[in-house]
């Protein structure tokens, strides 16, 4: 996150994606990503499910990420 | 799930565990106990020495149990107590970090530099050596890259300048032929786990007549020099797995070369701009590691996972820096091509049908990252 700048899903423009949406934007697709997906569309992007992610997350907090 | 990380751990062989259990339950005695109880357990180990022998060329008394390879690599390495050690750039952690140790302590240490194959050069080991030089470790097989080391060479210049002589084999071990004798070793290092044996139990070659300082205190367990109760079972499980996997070891080797170039094949009509890091022709035969152009290899692996399909990559984020793998730097990678690989490494398990579902997931996972960065 840049600045603290609000930063939108460039796909279905949900507002103020989270720490976690943009943890994950970076993670599963790169460090310089611009256009960023909100969980469900990420899930849908990738064909998983939201629970799915969100159960990924929780791994990459235990092992010490700091993007999340 | 599709497991192909297999040369981060191995499943555990069904006969093996049938072996194993007896010693967990019916059979748990002491081996030091003096009842049949406890010499039946003795016995268990004996036996298992016997077959760690026979598979590596060796005598039952050059080999010692630990409890993996970590630990066999941190006590052949901390036995050097001044002069000069000699080990190379891709080694394991647990040599690097036991050389840092060393270094702490006053003591020399080189650290030979690797081709673009990930080759220690002998002329390279030659130029080192110095009148004080203590120790050379060199590892029998990259665990990230695959690439075997000319160990017979380096054994033989050694031998003949009465130099002690180390390998970490633990990723060779049961997947290659090895004979500590051939390979002039003085000291080898194998670990259960790698070859559908159990997590827990090392194995530590010791030449007869080299001599290792006590590493625990105890009692009289292996010659004395590392106490404590023997985990029988691990035991038992590392001599059977390793006696399985010689007696069919052309066979899998065959299996998961086919396994290697069909992933290669397969990825590289997709995605024409891979690179694949080794050796092609002195390497192990399940292991390959691949760089995808503009993709982070940590991405394609946690995609992958969300497939139910298991791989590696060496530089994985786990605090918001990334580094990347050291091996990969070594062999002249730039930074972001080394964070851009992947492992997959094939085991006893793994059939073609899975090898084409990995291709046909990774080619999928690369297109959407490539997409999504756009």
């Amino acid at each position: 996150m840049s600045g603290g700048k609000q930063i939108n899903c460039a796909y279905c423009d949900k507002d103020k994606l989270t720490k976690n949406d943009i943890g994950l934007n970076k993670k599963l697709i790169h460090h310089q990503v611009e256009r960023m997906m909100c969980m469900t569309c990420m899930a849908a992007y990738f064909e998983t499910t939201e629970d799915e992610l969100k159960e990924m997350i929780e791994g990459f907090k235990q092992q010490g990420c700091i993007l999340f | 799930m599709i497991y192909a990380d297999n040369a981060a751990t191995t499943k555990l062989s069904d006969s093996v565990l049938k072996k194993m259990l007896p010693f967990l339950q019916e059979q748990y005695g002491n081996a030091s106990s003096q009842y049949s109880l406890g010499v039946k357990a003795k016995r268990a180990v004996e036996q298992a020495r016997q077959h760690v022998a026979v598979a590596i060329g060796a005598e039952p008394s050059e080999i010692m149990f630990t409890s993996g390879g970590s630990e066999s690599n941190s006590w052949v390495l901390s036995s050097v107590r001044d002069g000069h050690v000699i080990t190379s750039s891709i080694e394991h952690h647990s040599v690097l970090n036991s050389c840092r140790s060393l270094e702490s302590k006053g003591i020399d240490v080189t650290y030979l530099p690797v081709d673009g194959k990930g080759r220690v050069s002998l002329n390279s080991l030659k130029e080192a050596i110095r009148s004080d030089t203590k120790l050379v470790s060199i590892m029998l097989a990259n665990n990230e890259i695959g690439t075997i080391q000319p160990i017979a060479e380096i054994g033989e210049y050694l031998r003949e300048r009465a130099i002690l002589f180390h390998t970490d084999a633990v990723q060779a071990v049961g997947h290659i032929p090895v004979n500590v004798k051939e390979l002039g070793l003085d000291f080898f290092t194998a670990s259960s786990h790698k070859f559908n044996g159990a997590k827990g139990t090392g194995i530590l070659y010791k030449r007869n007549g080299n001599l290792l300082p006590p590493l625990i205190f105890g009692g009289s367990q292996e010659c004395g020099v590392r106490g404590g109760t023997e985990n029988i079972a691990g035991i038992v499980a590392a001599g059977y797995a390793l006696s399985e996997s010689v007696a069919d070891m052309a066979a899998m080797a065959e299996k998961q070369s086919a396994f290697v170039q069909a992933t290669i094949y397969g990825i590289r009509a997709k995605i024409p701009t891979i690179i694949i890091n080794g050796d092609d022709h002195n390497c192990l035969p399940g292991i390959v590691n691949i760089v995808f152009d503009g993709v982070k290899g940590e991405s394609l692996m946690h995609l992958l996972d969300l497939k139910g399909i298991c791989v590696s990559t060496s530089s994985a984020c786990t605090s918001g820096k990334d580094e990347p793998s050291q091996v990969l730097m070594a062999l002249g990678l730039t930074e972001e091509q080394a964070k851009s690989a992947i492992r997959i490494s094939y085991g006893r398990y793994n059939n073609m049908h899975e090898v084409e579902t990995i291709v046909a997931n990774i080619c999928d996972a690369y297109d959407k990252i490539l997409t999504a960065k756009l």
